[in-house]
């Protein structure tokens, strides 16, 4: 349980990186002066949300995983 | 054409790396050949398009930034809307610096998106599981270094220049010197995605296969006929050293009954059929060796 907790700590770090840079995205383009500085968001937004789904993905295969760890201990019991 | 059909004839080669198993299909090596060059370069040419000039202003203007902070330059971006490259390093004291797309280090970037995205993945279940999430860290982790990099390199470059070092003299240096972050990143590549470097080596493992069955079909053509096969033939099956082969090979054969006379291998009759197996095997001679 201690190791899911951590897995889900590390996890959470990560998403939140994922939207602080997509925050960052959105107040950076108002302030740029190159014209067309909306293709920023255009570019980076679908890479995040890939790299979210990513994240997603990976969380599941790793609770998935421990769990099955975890059942196998409490059957070996 | 003929060649790749040969190939797939071929029983494919597993390659073992820290207790994960390398198995790739031939079309998966041939898409990565071929689409890694393309893919990077259509990554570029996406950064060169004007519409993404956003990427060059934030660069300068982070570039700026640390100038400032770290030097107190009074450095400045400017913004020229005019001809093909538009964001200018204005300097006090000396010319302007213009900024151009292979000053974002963008085209670095781009070669490892290429080389990560098409590097093939194994055939085997176990190892190719997480392949995604491993690809996706080494995406970004690689980015994110050449990036910093490549700001770091602008800011010791613009702040040499700046003391009055001539431009041409530390502009190509220093270049060439900080793409030692290259090899960094195959290094780092090769702890998240070994199949980068290893479908290099199946391709020349897939390669030679064909002349080593050639090789074991001559050694048991020649035994059947005159039960004897020269030396140096058998080297090259069991794979042994030249420096060390002579000493090796009389142990071996002792061991299997052989004799050696003279530069052949003789093979009495009654084990020419046993020879034979074992030669054939995919690992010549396997079961006893070890």
């Amino acid at each position: 349980m201690e190791q899911i907790t951590l897995k889900k700590l590390y996890f959470w770090i990560l998403l939140t990186i994922n939207l602080l840079f997509a925050f960052i995205i959105g107040f950076t383009i108002p302030i740029l002066e190159t014209r067309n500085s909306y293709i920023f968001g255009f570019v980076m937004i679908p890479l995040l949300i890939i790299l979210n789904y990513i994240i997603v993905d990976r969380f599941q295969f790793i609770i998935g995983q421990l769990n099955e760890k975890e059942e196998k201990i409490n059957v070996k019991d | 054409m003929l060649k790749i059909k040969e190939l797939k004839k071929i029983k494919k080669p597993i390659i073992e790396f820290n207790e994960r198993k390398y198995i790739f299909s031939i079309p998966s090596i041939i898409i990565f050949a071929i689409g890694t060059p393309i893919l990077s370069y259509l990554v570029f040419l996406f950064f060169d398009m004007q519409f993404n000039y956003w990427l060059h202003e934030i660069v300068v203007k982070q570039t700026v930034f640390f100038l400032n902070l770290f030097f107190n330059m009074g450095a400045t971006a400017e913004y020229n809307p005019v001809g093909k490259y538009h964001w200018d390093f204005t300097i006090p004291g000396k010319s302007n610096i213009s900024f151009e797309t292979f000053c974002t280090g963008v085209q670095a970037i781009a070669l490892f998106v290429g080389l990560i995205i098409f590097t093939p993945h194994s055939q085997d279940s176990g190892t190719k599981r997480d392949v995604i999430w491993r690809k996706a860290k080494s995406l970004v982790i690689s980015s994110v270094i050449f990036y910093v990099v490549n700001i770091i390199r602008m800011i010791i470059q613009i702040e040499l220049y700046h003391l009055g070092y001539p431009w041409e003299d530390i502009h190509f240096s220093i270049s060439a010197a900080s793409s030692f972050v290259a090899a960094i990143i195959v290094l780092l590549m090769h702890k998240w995605i070994p199949e980068f470097i290893i479908s290099i080596i199946y391709v020349g493992t897939l390669v030679s296969e064909p002349v080593k069955q050639n090789r074991k079909k001559k050694v048991k053509e020649i035994v059947k006929k005159t039960s004897k096969v020269e030396l140096s033939l058998i080297r090259k099956v069991l794979r042994m050293e030249k420096k060390t082969y002579l000493k090796d090979i009389v142990k071996w054969s002792e061991e299997y009954g052989y004799t050696v006379e003279g530069d052949y291998l003789l093979i009495p009759d009654n084990k020419i059929s046993n020879f034979i197996e074992s030669l054939m095997q995919d690992k010549p001679f396997a079961k006893k060796r070890t």
